[in-house]
């Protein structure tokens, strides 16, 4: 990690952050998960125990809808979180080790975004057994990013308790 | 020889009270809240990393990485203790299983302590050790993950990932079995180490290596819980040294003389005989998942070490109930984990570790003895989820007195212990009146020697490996699969099941059924084929040399029990949905097809519309008389074809070992989480509402005690091989006898009938309602679920309304 561009970093994050706060407020779903990825990205870098842990994780999570208009791919290689939005029918080469499929636009946002919002609860199951989201793949992937979304979320949980 | 001596087999004079030590214990019980223990997960990954030796075969890798874990275990022994060791290093601990399904937790760890259901305590090192060591290290190598990749993501697992129509449970644990405890206490560990070495030098230079390696890895395994013993022995004689108080310094010291003895040697006197057992359950509990690893007879396997201290006069029956009394503490110092939503499904679970009680011995003769009523004080006295205690009780052969006595302690406790009758059992286990074959294979002998694992499943405990918990099949979801097509409403347009005939193409209920039957047969070969996938990767992934050392028949034939080594062979399942499948089959058949001014098309429409619109249809099938539970020999006869299709569908598959599959009518608690998954049902149903559970009528359809009783007994146990539950709820009378005396004929009435299983709660509706308003107040009450005990505040919201609306009746 090269420090002399922290500031550089911060920056960005402060905008991105600022991004998805408003994106939270306008409900636009289709934009949602983009922005919390790259949200997510910059979180990574510059908070210390996300970098580590992520630091020797290589794996590639998918997240789409099921028509696949929304298609994101979350990559984490070398210690980076690289998310790449994909076209409906692009090839992941290699394949992803496991997909998020959402039954539709809100599904994403109800399943990254519980209720209570940055306050609340991720809910895989319940997401699951509520038929909103599927999964395929290695499940452990889908549970590492949940962990390093529920540290995101955090502060904002800790702020409500 | 078994006999009761006591004059008074209540042994009123034992108290709490007066037993101040199982008092502070149980205070320290209820007043701790569980923690995540990283211990075994760290322990295990470590030698992985460093130690573990691919090129070795999965049994020899087993026994080394079992024996490690062991060595590194640390020795605890809580203050005031009589027992030493810990089932996690903490007072009541969640261990973790990376190689199973420990990463479900993964997402929460940073939140455990506030979640509102059953929250956790996690330290902010274990968070770390989890997040960065553990958990990454075993992404790619658990056994649900080694499986999806052995046979490429097969469709039977993605159906399981679908959550609603079976679960299939070796992904997180292949416990729910008996060990052979006995060996333990008559022969000690050394004389199974000395077999496993004789087994291994008869042993040709052509036999199999994996032959070989298989009596090391069962050696490795014992030796690993033999230095368990001796870390403890040292701990307890250096906790001795720093003791202040002589007395405890003196019980310090009595334990660590104990733990340099037992279990390697068999042990003398009933202190040693709890301690070896208890130190072997540790074992267990670090090799399998802490879910269902069962004890069987205890008052038959410790009997004669209790006779011979109370006549030695080195014993009296309260330091007996003290004993077994830290014993059940110890088996309660640890819970199952589960992740929050989890919680829907199995909410409030212990590690449901079954003891059996009571019953006949190999020859059929009464074997209820002094110990049984020591053990049934423990019982009372201490009103604990853990162990899950069943009561065996033949009818005409115990006396009479011992039931009134199990129904006192039912009434005392509001829930425990479970009742089975042994004449049913007996026979259902040797299936002598069964047109069919020996299912089980087992002798007279061992069929009455049963004892219960997990729930309610019998089985011959020590020689059979039956993973009675390996399959939970939502019944409910081959129904819908029916009136669907093959699709479920919950998946709308994916096809799951064949393509069977649509409802407006049915001419005749007989169209209905065979359709039904070609959706059941499909959801029993999806699961099947899963478990049987799952069995392999486990074996691959995870041997269990220590298990099979504790299981009779692994030893001679040099197999893990895994791959059938056990003497008897069978796996488990659970169907959920009984009575609300045949109450909904009835009602196809009266209302679908049975000119009374519907057709089978209307009742479809109308549960696609959740009865909005059809309330007048919905009361008439609500109405009607034929339901489970109820005098209708059309629903008797409905169920029976039900039970019987299952019977012949899982009966003739075979499972991975080459054993049979037995189908048990229990559901734990997801009946409540499927519940709320299911649309309206034929039967009048609606959306969402709980399913009733085990084989318990739809709550409010079978009024009657008597008649529901009647109903389930006339049921054919033969082809109930994994038991049932069947769940009643009683208001007692405020005279305790009164109720004591009508509890006990209700029972032994049934038993006489033909019943196989019964359990109760005796405790009114109001107490309930107020727990859930205001759990507080009620912060232990003890409810029986679905084959289990757990604390009613526990439960989620689903669960507690399910035991709140179970029907009634007065005692």
């Amino acid at each position: 990690m090269n420090w002399l561009l922290y500031p550089y970093w911060r920056i960005r994050q402060h905008y991105v952050k600022k991004n998805f706060l408003d994106c939270l407020k306008e409900e636009v779903a289709e934009e949602f998960l983009k922005v919390l990825l790259q949200f997510m990205k910059y979180a990574c870098f510059l908070d210390a125990y996300l970098r580590r842990s992520i630091k020797d994780f290589q794996g590639r999570i998918e997240f789409r809808s099921e028509n696949k208009g929304i298609r994101v791919l979350a990559e984490f290689r070398d210690g980076w979180l690289n998310p790449k939005e994909l076209a409906p029918e692009e090839e992941i080469i290699p394949p992803a080790n496991a997909s998020v499929i959402f039954k539709n636009p809100e599904a994403v946002r109800n399943f990254l975004l519980p209720p209570g919002g940055l306050t609340g609860r991720r809910d895989v199951l319940r997401a699951l057994l509520n038929n909103e989201i599927r999964l395929e793949g290695n499940f452990n992937y889908i549970y590492r990013f949940g962990f390093l979304a529920t540290h995101l979320q955090l502060p904002f949980l800790k702020s409500a308790v | 020889m078994n006999k009761v001596t006591f004059a008074d087999i209540s042994l009123k004079g034992i108290t709490l009270e007066k037993l101040p030590r199982l008092e502070r214990l149980r205070n320290v019980h209820f007043n701790t809240r569980p923690a995540v223990c990283a211990e075994l997960a760290l322990n295990m990954t470590k030698y992985m990393k460093e130690q573990d030796n691919p090129g070795e075969s999965p049994e020899l890798r087993a026994g080394k990485r079992l024996k490690y874990v062991l060595e590194h275990k640390k020795a605890v022994i809580h203050d005031d203790d009589l027992l030493a060791g810990t089932t996690t290093t903490k007072i009541k601990g969640v261990p973790i299983y990376p190689q199973f399904l420990g990463q479900t937790l993964w997402p929460e760890l940073e939140t455990l302590p506030e979640r509102k259901k059953n929250p956790y305590d996690i330290r902010q090192t274990e968070i770390d050790a989890l997040n960065f060591e553990v958990f990454p290290y075993w992404m790619d190598r658990t056994v649900q993950e080694v499986c999806r990749k052995d046979f490429k993501d097969p469709f039977c697992l993605k159906m399981m990932e679908r959550m609603f129509f079976f679960l299939a449970s070796k992904a997180n644990t292949i416990s729910h079995t008996v060990p052979d405890y006995g060996i333990v206490v008559e022969q000690g560990l050394a004389s199974i180490i000395r077999k496993a070495e004789q087994r291994e030098s008869e042993l040709g230079s052509a036999e199999d290596y994996r032959k070989r390696d298989f009596y090391k890895a069962v050696r490795l395994s014992l030796e690993g819980v033999l230095a368990y013993a001796q870390r403890l022995r040292e701990e307890c004689a250096y906790l001795s040294e720093q003791e202040k108080n002589p007395e405890h310094q003196k019980e310090l010291l009595k334990i660590s003389e104990i733990c340099a003895r037992v279990p390697r040697e068999k042990p003398n006197t009933f202190q040693e005989a709890l301690q070896a057992i208890w130190i072997c359950q540790v074992a267990l509990n670090q090799e399998n998942n802490n879910i269902s690893i069962s004890l069987g007879r205890l008052d038959q396997i410790l009997y004669p070490l209790y006779r011979k201290g109370i006549d030695e006069g080195t014993l009296t029956p309260s330091e007996a109930v003290e004993g077994v009394g830290c014993f059940y503490l110890k088996l309660a110092d640890h819970d199952p984990m589960s992740p929050e939503t989890a919680e829907e499904l199995f909410g409030g679970s212990g590690s449901n570790q079954a003891i059996t009680l009571g019953g006949v011995d190999g020859s059929g003769r009464d074997v209820v003895n002094d110990l049984t009523y020591v053990m049934l004080k423990a019982t009372e006295l201490l009103k604990v989820k853990d162990p899950n205690v069943n009561v065996r009780y033949y009818p005409g052969v115990n006396p009479k007195e011992y039931l009134k006595r199990l129904c006192e302690v039912n009434i005392v406790t509001k829930a425990t212990p479970c009742f089975h009758n042994d004449i049913e059992n007996i026979r259902t286990l040797t299936r002598q009146d069964c047109s069919e074959g020996n299912g089980s294979g087992y002798s007279i002998e061992d069929a009455r020697d049963y004892s219960i694992v997990g729930c309610v499943e019998p089985v011959k405990g020590g020689k059979t490996f039956g993973h009675t918990g390996a399959i939970m099949l939502n019944l409910t979801s081959a129904l819908e699969m029916t009136l669907f097509q093959g699709k479920h409403r919950h998946t709308e347009q994916e096809q799951f099941g064949p393509v069977t005939p649509a409802p407006s193409e049915m001419a005749s209920f007989d169209d209905f059924l065979r359709a039904f039957e070609r959706q059941t047969a499909f959801m029993v070969e999806q699961s099947v084929e899963l478990n049987n996938l799952l069995g392999k990767t486990h074996l691959k992934v995870h041997p269990l040399p220590l298990l099979s050392a504790l299981t009779e028949g692994a030893l001679q034939s040099g197999k893990d029990v895994l791959e059938g080594g056990a003497t008897y062979n069978s796996s488990g399942v659970a169907v959920i949905g009984l009575s609300e499948v045949v109450d909904s089959l009835c009602a196809i058949k009266e209302f679908g097809f049975g000119n009374k001014g519907y057709t089978f098309s209307d009742l479809v429409t109308a549960i696609k519309e959740d009865w909005a619109g059809h309330e007048k249809l919905q009361k008439k099938i609500l109405c009607s008389g034929t339901k489970f539970g109820t005098d209708s020999k059309e629903a008797a006869d409905t169920a029976n074809l039900v039970i019987d299709l299952l019977h012949r569908e899982y009966h003739k598959r075979d499972n991975y070992r080459g054993g049979k599959y037995q189908v048990g009518y229990w559901t734990m608690t997801t009946h409540a989480g499927w519940g709320r998954l299911t649309g309206a049902l034929p039967s009048g149903r609606k959306k969402g509402e709980v399913l009733p559970s085990g084989i318990t009528p739809v709550s409010g359809q079978a009024p009657n005690l008597t008649t529901a009783l009647r109903f389930v007994a006339q049921l054919d146990s033969c082809k109930i091989q994994n038991s049932h539950a069947l769940n009643l709820k009683f208001t007692p009378t405020p005279d305790k006898e009164t109720s004591i005396s009508n509890l006990a004929d209700h029972i032994d009435a049934y038993m006489q009938m033909g019943g196989l299983q019964v359990q109760c709660n005796l405790i009114d509706r109001a107490t309930l309602e107020d727990a859930r308003a205001n759990p507080l107040n009620h912060p232990h009450l003890l409810v029986r679920v679905s084959g289990y005990t757990a604390y009613f505040t526990d439960l989620n919201p689903h669960m507690q309304e399910e035991i709140i609306t179970r029907a009634e009746y007065a005692l």
